[in-house]
This record gives C-alpha cells, structure tokens and sequence, in this order.
C-alpha cells in the first residue's frame, strides 16, 4: 500500500514538475476537441517539449494553434497536423519510421516517444545539426539523424513501418516506397507555400501501392466545444 | 524658366516611373507580384498626399518655389538609395510569408511601405510646385510630364536589360539628379550643393558596398540555395524577369510519376523566374527518359497520333523533348518569355543543344494562340502547360490573365486539330477541388460551342495521387482507347477519371478520394448540368476573354459559406491573389482618405471641393481604366506581353502628352473643353462595343498592319485623354487657385486606387465593364466642368 501511494504521489509529482499548462491545453483544445484520439499520439503530444525544438524568439508562441518559421525556409507544423500525421501512421512500440525532413525535430520527437526507432533525414546542414543538438539535449536516444538527400531514404535500416514526409513534394521518390514495409503507411503532404495543402496517405499491401486522400484533414477543423 | 524646367519635369517623371518599374521588380524577385504591387500602390500614396501638403501650405511654400523646387529635385534620389538600403537592414527588412505567422513583420511591412512612401512624396512635391507656380503652361509642362513618364519606362526596361536590378535602381536615381541641374537655385545653394555631394557620396557607397535585395528565404530558389552543392550557372535579368539556372545532383523533376515505378530519377538543372521554380532542362534531344514513359504524361502520346505536335507555353522545352522522343517530326513550340529563353540559350551554350535546336522544332517567341489565329497549319496533338504550379505561386496567380485557358482559347485550339487530333492538358490537383473541376467545366464548354453535344464522348482523363490528366479528342473515345487506357492505368497505378463505362470504384481504386463531390460535379458538368457548378461554393465556371482569370475561384457571395467551412485564417492560403488585391484597395482607399483628402478637408477650409473632386478624381480613374483595359486586350492582340505593355503605355503617353500640348489652344471651361470630354467617353463606348471585333478580325493579319490598328486604336482616345488635366488646372487657376493642389492630390488619389479596382471590376464584372466604368468616369467629368468653372472665390 505504500509503495503505491508513493508512486503515485512520486508520478504526480513528476508530471506537476514537468508538465507544461500551455502544452496541456494545446492537447486540449488543438487535439482532443479536433477529434485526435489515439492515446500514444496524445501522450507523446503533451510529454514533448515544442518550445524547446523552436527557436527562441518565438518561443512563446511555440503552443499556438499555427505554423511557425524556424528558419531557412521552413516552418514547424501546427500541431495539430504533427498529431494527425503521427495518428494515421498507426505507430506502435515495436515500430520503425522514417523521417524525410527533420526540420525541428518535433515531429521526430513525438514519434519517438511512442515507436522503437526514428530515422529522420533533412537535406539542409544548419537545420539538420541543430535538430540533432536539440534532440539530444532532450535526451533523445532512439533518434537517429542523418544530414542528406531523403531521395534515397535510408536503406541500410529499412524496410519501415512507417514513413513521415514533412514537407511536399510533386513525386515519391521509388526508393522510398522501396523502403516501405509491406503493410506499411507512408504520409506527405500535397500543395505548394501558399495553398492550403491536403495529406495523401500510401500504402503498400501484397507489393500493390495505393494512395488515400485524407479528406478530412484538407483544413484544420474548428475546434468544438463537447 | 520654361526652358529649363522642361526638361527639369520630362527627367524627374523619367526618374520616378523608372524607379517604381525598378522597384516593382526588385519585390516581384524577392517577395511576390502580388505584394509588389500592394507595396508600390501604397507607396505612391506619396503622390496624393504631395498634393495634400500643398493644398494646405501652399502659400508659405509657393513664396519660396523656385528654391525648393531645386532642393525637392536632388533629395528624391537621396531618399531613393536611403530607402532602398535601409529597407535591406536587418530591422526593416520583412518577409512576405510571414506576415502570416507575425505580428513583428507586419509592422516591419508597414514600415518598408513608408520607407518607399518617402521618394515618392519628395518625387511628386517637386512635380506638384511645379504646376502651380508654372500654371499658365500647363498644358505644355503635362506633356513633358507625360514623355518624361513613357520615357521612364523604356528607360526601366532597357537598363533591366543589362543590369541587376539593384544596380538598375541606383542607375534611375541618377535622373532626377541631372534633372536638378538645369533648374539650380539662386537663393539655397548651399544646401542644393550640399544634398548633391550627399547623393554622390550614396552613390559611391552602392558602387563599392552593393547591397543585393534580400530574397524571401520561402521563395523556391532561396530554398535550392541552401543544398550544399547548388551552384547557380545562369543568372540573367530582363525587361520581364530575372532567371535563375542552378545545378546541383540533389534536383530532380518527376512530376505526374507512377508510385510503380522503381527506376532512377535523373537529375536536372531547375530554372527560376523571378525565384519562383519555372521548370526543368530536360535531357539530350529525344533521349529515353524513363520518368516521362512511367508519367501521366504519356497519354496522349497513346492514344492520340502525335506527327505534328504544338506546345503552348512551352518554357524549357520539356514538353518538346518528349515529343521529339516519341518521334514527332513537326514540332511547333510557343514561349512569350524573351528572358527565359535567353537565360537557356545561355545555358545550353555551356552544355548541350537546347531541344528547340532540334531539326523537327520550330520555336515561336509569342502565344500559340495568335499563332494559330493566323495560320491554316493543323496538328495532331496540342499540349498546354500544367495548371496549378506545383512547386510555384499557386493562389497567388488567381488574377494573373489567362488567355491561353479561355473558352475562346480552347476553341481555337480545336479548330486546329486534324481529325483524330487531340488536346492535351495536366492538373495538379488542388483540394478543395478547384482547378479539376474548372478544367471539366471549360473543356465541355468549348466542345458545346463546336457543336458536341456528349463532351464525354471525347474526353479521357486520368487520375494519379496529385495530378490527372485529360486529353481531349476531335473522335470519340471508342474500345480500342478504352482499352489502351484501362491497361495503361493497371501498369501504373493510375485511376481513369473520365472514360465512358468505368464505375465508381475503379475511379477511387488505386487513388482513394473519400469526397463524391468531384466525381459527382465531374458527371454533371459533362451531362450538361451546370445548375450546382454555377452555384458553387467556388467560382468554377469557364474563363472567357472577358474574364480570363482561370486561376480565380473565390466567390465574394459565398464569403459566409466560405467562413463556416473554413478558418479565417485559412481563407488566405485558398487564394491568396485576390485577397491581396482587395487589401490594396481597402489600404489605398484608407491611407488615402486618411492623408489625401482628410488633411485638405480639415485644415484648409476652401469651397469648391466637391466639383474638384468629381471632375479630377474622375478623369484619374477613367485614365487608369482605359490603360488598363487597353494592356489587357494588346496583350491577346499581340502574343508577346511585354511587347505590348510597352507599346500601350507608350503610344498612349505620348498621344496624351501631345493631347496635352495641344490643349492650350483650348479655352478651358468652354464648350471645346466639354467637347473633349464627350469625345473620350464616345471612343470609349464605341471601343467597348467593337474593339474586342476589330482586334479578333484582325489578330491573323501582317505585322505591318497589327500596328498601325494599334497605334490608331491607342493613340486616338490617348490624345484626347490627355487634355482634361491640363484643362481643368486652366479652369481653377486665376478663380481657384487654392484649389490646384487639392485636385492635383485628387487625381493621384484616384489613381492610385484606380490600379486595384480596375482589376476587381474586371474579375467581378469582366472587362467590358471596366471600359464602361471608364465611359462613366468621362461622363461624370464633363457633368462636372461648369461646377469647377463656376467656383469662384
């Protein structure tokens, strides 16, 4: 009995310590009351640390319901489209995903508090170093950085069960559906900067490739009170 | 004095319409058009509100004209490079995308808007004193005024030519400066001088320290350049654009591809105008490219015969290497843009022949459209660009014109089909659907109007993750098509999207679409059901010439709708040109009332407004109507837009500047005076009944001719145009002369918003009604000539 009340009490404690209120309320009320669901995404989506994978002028802002610049050309998603992704990707412990295009290393860091392994990839140097800074600051230890050309993927760790792309593209590269796992869910975005842009989801089953337009994920919905 | 201030005027006009051509272009390159636009209009706010300043302390500054006219002529370039260069500085400098996401750069918008407001007040304050101190030959200074502006934008155009455009902008400010020399003040010399050695020693700072324009880091090529071993190969600036070509073996271009195919994608040198990606350099002329083959873009190229091929558009010559691979052997390629393939033939000189060397290519540096206009040549397969730029400025292109996707358009590519031809175009797709559905509306619009009463007979589409493409056939689609493009779709993972006898599962088979609403409208539209395609939640109706803005799909009407379905902060990213061009009429209008009309109306308390206001603020709307309407349709005229700009503005410019000198013969006021204004609203009405015949009866005709209709066609209502502003001046001065500067601020009032609500009149209501709007503005000035006479203070 008292070894489970002082779990309990020490667990509280732990999360009244660590627990970020902007960061509970963006589950709240970016995620939950959008229809965000499952459990691992929503977890990973409140343990994680967003202000800390933004730069630290905008940090304040880093819970709000938008994108945000991070520089060199790229933004951090708003959250809710890092939750949606993350959901529909179906990740689970044993999972290994792919990551084409770090960028923050948010997306990295949330799937990584629910899979096995993250491999992620961004083509640009400054981006990509900090991230890995970043991540590692965290305590990140089952993220893997690689600084390059996500046209190859990352083949020496295929297949994956998963693989995340951040940032749209007009063609999937062939090596990355390689790459997939039979079974397996790939997600990237559709649209240029200044369009509202949809997500396609891929997947591969018995070594046929076929592609779902995520409908209800063309604009981020409203948030509803329940 | 007249002597020397002439060409004072002609030089500083030259000097500001270059500068703002100059600066324009700067913003296109490194922000977008759409904004440069917005920025420019609001900056010329200076103009305006030159004319409020005057109005209201025009005695103390006439008083001491002759010396501040000098020193307002040689501070404007001063403040040109001053706020050119601290508008690059970290603390000013603003990133377009941004203002989205920040508050911090709006406020840093705001600020470069005020940075440029500045030149251009101190630009028009010196033009503004000097009609009033030189009332009496107004007619004859507002024809210098005029040249000196056509003069400006020549001279923007041929030193674009051969500098960038940050050195192009130093090279205009040297302008005004020479202006400044033929009218040096007797009293105030020494700071005359002064301002002369501060401006050379600015122009000594832009020779040894340049400061490029900063490009927005979310502008394509900004993005290229962070690969490491980009290296950019060409760099070439224009009279249109400014083109980049980089290399690196990290850019690959796979567009419309197979999710089946596991081959390699070849790298290919990316080509950027004005930094936004424009294309590709394809490969050796007719070498196997295993990515088009496994593409949607293959096709046409099954199912229809493709000897003699035409491509629209055709920019580096993808399209035209494809065809050359699937031995075509009569090419006809059409590219307008003289900058771009100058920029590639400079390219291909350091690598290998461009395709449009190919002995089957012939390349034809204008539209197809007027092309096709003038020639009996048949082909078999017509192939337009993509719509939707995958990679580019979608949304910001909603009132770009589009002359190539009209129905009109269409039609006449159809008319120059063989029979069994075909038509050929891909959509990227956009969601909601838009461009899909547009596309299906037009092309069984165009095939109604030839006469087909089942479009979907001759029509093929396919459907891949992110594009589908249609190809549109002179025969109907029979078994044996059917068949080539079931088999086609099962290699490659595609969807048919339109062919006669496919359920609704083998449209959603490989590519999964929840929403029926596309497939449902599609059905309609080729049934002939227009009712809930007209009605829709976005404009998708056909683009016409009248209206040729294909890329435009928000409806004004259906903004509640659009409100409950969408976040407001979403509504932007639907398309964000024409949210943008609103905002430049709401901000002009705003910062107009606010410093144009407001400081006049409280401070100075001269009757005689309100006819002011009528007769001034509407021969400045009704010029910038005609201009604009004028560009838009020699612009179809001609085929090559910027032959045709500049030709418009400058035979208007020069007709309107000998309008003006001739103007002095007339007694202002009197009956000639409102003869004039009759006369301009006639010829406005006539041209909005039959010009758009004259121009299409003519539009095949010689060269010869097709300018000699234009010079006539511009020149005729230019001359008359251009005396209403000297006249009007005539009128108020000696009876009104507090008046002059608050009609001088008018006019540039309302020729500042003028730009904007042209443009929102001609996608609300099409052209025709801007030309009446036009008409109308003439009508109210001539109503209001005996008002402004009668103003006697």
């Amino acid at each position: 009995m008292k070894t489970i009340l002082f779990t309990l009490f020490f667990t509280s404690l732990v999360h009244f310590l660590t627990a970020s209120p902007a960061r509970d309320n963006m589950v709240n009320d970016q995620l939950i009351r959008r229809g965000i669901s499952h459990g691992a995404t929503l977890n990973a989506m409140g343990k994680v640390e967003r202000h800390k994978l933004v730069p630290q002028n905008i940090r304040s802002h880093a819970y709000s319901d938008s994108p945000l610049p991070i520089g060199y050309g790229q933004t951090i998603s708003q959250p809710y489209i890092v939750a949606f992704m993350t959901e529909t990707i179906l990740p689970e412990k044993d999972h290994k995903v792919l990551e084409i295009g770090t960028g923050s290393g948010y997306q990295a860091a949330v799937l990584a508090e629910i899979v096995s392994q993250v491999y992620t990839i961004e083509i640009v140097e400054e981006l990509g170093e900090r991230a890995k800074k970043d991540l590692e600051e965290l305590g990140y230890k089952n993220i893997h950085v690689r600084i390059g050309d996500g046209y190859y993927g990352w083949e020496k760790h295929g297949p994956f069960d998963a693989i995340v792309v951040t940032a749209a593209a007009e063609y999937i590269p062939p090596a990355l559906v390689e790459q997939l796992k039979d079974g397996g869910r790939m997600i990237i975005p559709v649209g240029s900067n200044f369009m509202t842009q949809h997500l396609v989801l891929v997947e591969k089953s018995d070594g046929r490739v076929r592609t779902r337009n995520l409908m209800p994920v063309r604009f981020v919905p409203f948030t509803r009170e329940k | 004095m007249m002597k020397r201030i002439s060409p004072a005027l002609f030089l500083l006009s030259l000097s500001i319409i270059g500068f703002q051509i100059i600066l324009m272009r700067i913003l296109s390159v490194n922000q977008w058009d759409n904004f440069a636009n917005m920025i420019i209009g609001t900056a010329m706010l200076g103009f305006g509100t030159a004319g409020s300043f005057l109005a209201v302390y025009k005695k103390r500054i006439i008083r001491h004209a002759r010396s501040w006219i000098p020193i307002l002529t040689v501070s404007s370039p001063v403040f040109m490079l001053l706020a050119y260069r601290i508008s690059q500085s970290a603390s000013f400098k603003f990133d377009t995308y941004l203002v989205f996401f920040s508050a911090d750069h709006v406020f840093r918008l705001a600020g470069f808007i005020f940075l440029y407001f500045v030149p251009f007040f101190f630009c028009a304050l010196a033009i503004g004193m000097i009609y009033v101190d030189n009332v009496k030959n107004i007619g004859k200074l507002y024809f210098f005024n005029l040249a000196g502006s056509g003069a400006g934008g020549v001279a923007a155009l041929l030193i674009l030519m051969y500098l960038l455009p940050h050195n192009a902008l130093v090279t205009v400010a040297l302008f005004p400066a020479a202006a400044s020399l033929f009218i040096i003040p007797e009293k105030g010399r020494k700071i005359f001088f002064a301002i002369h050695i501060l401006f050379a020693a600015l122009i000594l700072l832009s020779f040894l320290s340049p400061v490029p324009p900063a490009m927005s880091e979310y502008k394509s090529l900004s993005r290229i350049k962070l690969i490491d071993d980009v290296k950019i190969i060409v760099e070439k600036s224009g009279p249109h654009s400014l083109v980049h070509i980089a290399e690196s073996d990290r850019i690959r271009h796979a567009p419309g591809l197979s999710l089946n195919y596991t081959g390699g994608l070849p790298v290919r040198p990316a080509v950027f105008v004005n930094g936004n990606m424009s294309g590709f350099i394809p490969d050796h002329n007719g070498k196997y490219d295993p990515v088009f083959e496994n593409s949607v873009f293959k096709l046409p190229f099954l199912i229809s015969d493709h000897s003699a091929v035409a491509v629209v558009s055709s920019g580096t010559g993808s399209f035209v290497s494809h065809s050359i691979m699937n031995k075509a052997d009569n090419i006809d390629a059409f590219e307008h843009d003289t900058d771009l393939l100058s920029a590639l033939e400079k390219w291909h000189s350091l690598n290998y022949p461009s395709v449009y060397e190919h002995g089957s290519v012939t390349l034809h540096n204008m539209e197809a459209r007027s092309f096709f206009q003038g020639t009996d040549k048949l082909y078999d397969l017509i192939i337009l660009p993509p719509i939707g730029n995958f990679g580019g400025s979608s949304g910001l292109d909603a009132l770009r014109e589009n002359y190539s996707m009209t129905t009109r358009a269409l039609g006449i590519y159809w008319d120059r089909l063989k029979n069994g031809g075909s038509i050929s175009v891909t959509v990227y797709t956009d969601f909601p659907p838009r461009a899909v559905l547009k596309t299906v509306y037009s092309l069984a619009q165009m095939l109604r109007e030839q006469g087909i009463s089942e479009p979907k007979q001759h029509i093929t589409a396919v459907r891949s993750w992110n594009t589908i493409s249609f190809t549109v056939s002179k025969d109907q689609t029979d078994e044996e098509r059917i068949s080539i493009v079931r088999e086609f779709c099962g290699q490659m993972g595609f969807d048919p999207f339109i062919l006669p006898g496919i359920t609704h599962e083998e449209k959603i088979y490989y590519n999964y679409i929840e929403d029926k609403e596309l497939f449902e409208l599609t059905e309609s539209i080729l049934k002939g059901d227009t009712a809930q395609a007209d009605d829709h939640l976005f404009y998708i109706s056909p683009a016409t010439d009248n209206r040729p803005y294909f890329s435009r799909y928000i409806r004004l009407s259906k903004h509640k709708e659009l409100l409950e379905m969408f976040q407001v902060s979403e509504i932007p990213f639907l398309e964000l040109g024409y949210i943008i061009v609103w905002l430049s009429f709401l901000l002009a209008l705003l910062f107009s009332a606010v410093f144009i009309l407001l400081p006049v109306s409280v401070l100075k308390k001269t009757g005689g407004k309100i006819p002011v206001l009528f007769y001034f603020g509407s021969i400045g709307l009704g010029y910038m109507f005609v201009e604009i309407i004028l560009i838009q349709r020699f612009i179809l005229y001609f085929g090559r837009p910027l032959n045709a700009v500049t030709a418009v503005i400058g035979i208007l410019l020069i007709s309107s500047g000998a309008g003006s000198y001739f103007s002095d013969r007339i007694i202002p006021s009197g009956k000639k005076h409102t003869a004039v204004l009759g006369i301009v609203s006639s010829i406005l009405l006539i041209y909005a009944l039959f010009l758009t015949m004259l121009l299409g009866g003519t539009a095949g005709a010689h060269p010869a001719l097709k300018t000699a209709v234009t010079i006539i066609t511009v020149a005729l209502p230019g001359f008359f145009m251009g005396m209403p502003f000297p006249l009007g001046l005539k009128t108020l001065s000696g009876k009104n002369d507090d008046n002059i500067p608050w009609a001088w601020g008018v006019n540039g009032f309302f020729s500042v918003i003028a730009a904007p609500l042209a443009l929102i009149i001609a996608v609300e209501a099409g052209s025709f009604s801007v030309l009446i709007a036009g008409v109308a503005s003439y009508l109210t000035a001539m109503a209001a000539v005996k008002q402004i006479s009668r103003t006697i203070y």
